[in-house]
């Protein structure tokens, strides 16, 4: 499947999918689905920077995009940190000169209940998922007001937004926060053509294997909900995201994409 | 190109939303099939197609008539061989200026009803089988914003059938896609908000009948400040129909510039 996948990502032509002179930050882009956007990112043209904590992993991910003959760059940070934030741009537009394209991916997963759920890791996760959105935006909108010529950003969701799920509790809750978020923030800059979206992915794999949070019975449940029967390659989530931030999405803000195989649309199946 | 050696049928294709998705469709590779009530519009399209150096053909058919969609499924797959992609775009609040539900006649609410959702279960099941025979199709159904009642069609037109029945095609996409996940067969919605369609197209006209204040207030209202064009419609269309959708099946996407 990934092989067929990576096939699709690499013979794709349509040029209103071109990101050609675009600058984009990917937050969390050193692993994951993170990864995946920023290498489909710059194979679409942009030169991209990856934000992660791990700066080991985000400086491979350079490396492999540089290996494409692609510019990128790897930079050491959490989205938590406002002071650090400010660096990393500060650092990227010292290198690309422009922002034009932010995608918000950098988020951490648990499987606690309200009772397991401790104050320090509540605050963690809401730190990372949700004040990380707003911090990495905030400087992200200042720059793109500045240089005048709107921009695009896109939020990586999750389908546990609207679906709660049993050990879930923190993350979901985080993760409808951004979807408020992202709907609250493209009203306040539609009239800048800064357009702010989001993608919510359901269970997705990546790295060229199996999801490494999911055990065998989640996933085996999973499954069992969607109704394409399979869960998601990470580059499917990629393309969804290059969409939004192309110019055939120019109409589109405000808006949540689900790609889900179908999980949101219905979720019990009686098996006859 | 994209879609090099795919074969799509669009309804009500003739014009404005329907006639864009045809048109990018083609720009992309593929072979169209132009379907519409108005027989000179919807040859005005064919021509332009291949003209353009594009595959296309078209029928004149009713979608709301059984006999006429199955007709029309016939012909698409003699001249195509299969039929990949399905845009049930055919739609419409009818041409009568109906805005309070007591103005709405029975005959009214059926005819609205049928044009935007029965044509859509007309084509869909005439279509369905042959893409389950193949385990692969795309069907992207139009739906509106009007959904949300949070806009009022001016003009000749009925507002409450109409939101009631854009509303049903989001639950016949959701229920659709379930259905047919399994089969490799995708279903998906677009939602489009206010579009200024070509001269002389329905909503072309009702947007020009608008008072000066009407057609600021609609503005004012949708984040990005300007309407839609069709154009950014169909590109929405052609991503779902894409292969770049391998995951999604069963959603809507809007585009209505953040309204």
């Amino acid at each position: 499947m990934f092989g067929t996948m990576c096939e699709v990502r690499l013979t794709k032509v349509h040029e209103g999918l071109n990101l050609k002179d675009k600058a984009v930050l990917v937050t969390g882009g050193a692993s994951g689905i993170g990864r995946e956007i920023a290498i489909l990112m710059a194979h679409k043209g942009a030169s991209v920077a990856i934000l992660d904590v791990d700066f080991a992993r985000a400086a491979a991910v350079e490396k492999e995009i540089g290996n494409q003959t692609k510019q990128s760059l790897a930079i050491s940070g959490d989205v938590s940190s406002a002071g650090q934030v400010e660096i990393a741009y500060k650092t990227m537009l010292s290198e690309f000169g422009r922002l034009d394209i932010l995608v918000n991916c950098a988020a951490i997963g648990t499987n606690e209940t309200t009772l397991t759920t401790t104050e320090y890791l509540w605050e963690t996760i809401m730190s990372t998922n949700l004040k990380g959105v707003f911090i990495c935006s905030k400087l992200a909108v200042e720059i793109m007001l500045n240089q005048g010529h709107g921009g695009s950003i896109i939020n990586i969701c999750s389908t546990a937004a609207n679906n709660a799920r049993v050990g879930g509790i923190a993350y979901s809750t985080s993760k409808a926060g951004v979807v408020q978020f992202t709907k609250s923030l493209a009203l306040e800059m539609g009239p800048y053509g800064i357009r702010v979206n989001a993608v919510s992915p359901s269970l997705t794999d990546f790295d060229h294997g199996q999801n490494p949070k999911s055990t065998s019975s989640y996933r085996k449940a999973f499954i069992e909900q969607i109704p394409l029967g399979r869960t998601a390659q990470a580059v499917e989530i990629a393309n969804t995201v290059i969409f939004l931030a192309s110019e055939d999405a120019k109409f589109i803000t405000g808006e949540v994409i689900h790609v889900d195989g179908g999980y949101s649309a219905g979720k019990f199946t009686v098996k006859d | 190109m994209d879609f090099k050696n795919k074969s799509a049928v669009i309804t009500g294709s003739g014009q404005g939303i329907g006639r864009a998705i045809a048109l990018e469709l083609s720009r992309r590779g593929a072979q169209v099939l132009v379907c519409d009530i108005n027989e000179s519009s919807l040859n005005k399209v064919v021509k332009e197609i291949n003209l353009n150096g594009g595959k296309a053909i078209g029928i004149k058919a009713d979608a709301t008539d059984p006999n006429q969609v199955s007709g029309l499924i016939t012909k698409a797959l003699d001249n195509f061989g299969k039929i990949d992609i399905l845009v049930n775009n055919v739609g419409g609040s009818g041409n009568k200026n109906a805005n309070g539900i007591t103005e709405i006649s029975d005959e009214l609410w059926d005819q609205i009803m049928d044009l935007n959702l029965k044509s859509m279960f007309l084509c869909s099941r005439y279509v369905v089988p042959h893409m389950i025979s193949r385990n692969y199709g795309k069907i992207v159904n139009i739906s509106s914003m009007a959904v949300k009642g949070n806009f009022r069609v001016r003009g000749a037109a009925a507002a409450i059938p109409y939101a009631g029945a854009k509303a049903g095609v989001i639950g016949f996409t959701a229920q659709l896609a379930k259905d047919l996940g399994p089969s490799g067969v995708y279903v998906n919605a677009v939602m489009p908000g206010h579009i200024l369609n070509e001269p002389g197209s329905r909503m072309a006209e009702r947007i020009n009948k608008m008072s000066d204040s009407e057609k600021q207030t609609t503005i004012q209202r949708i984040p990005l400040g300007r309407r839609g064009t069709p154009e950014e419609v169909a590109r929405t269309v052609a991503f779902l129909a894409s292969d770049d959708a391998s995951y999604i099946t069963g959603t809507v996407i809007e585009v209505s510039g953040g309204m």
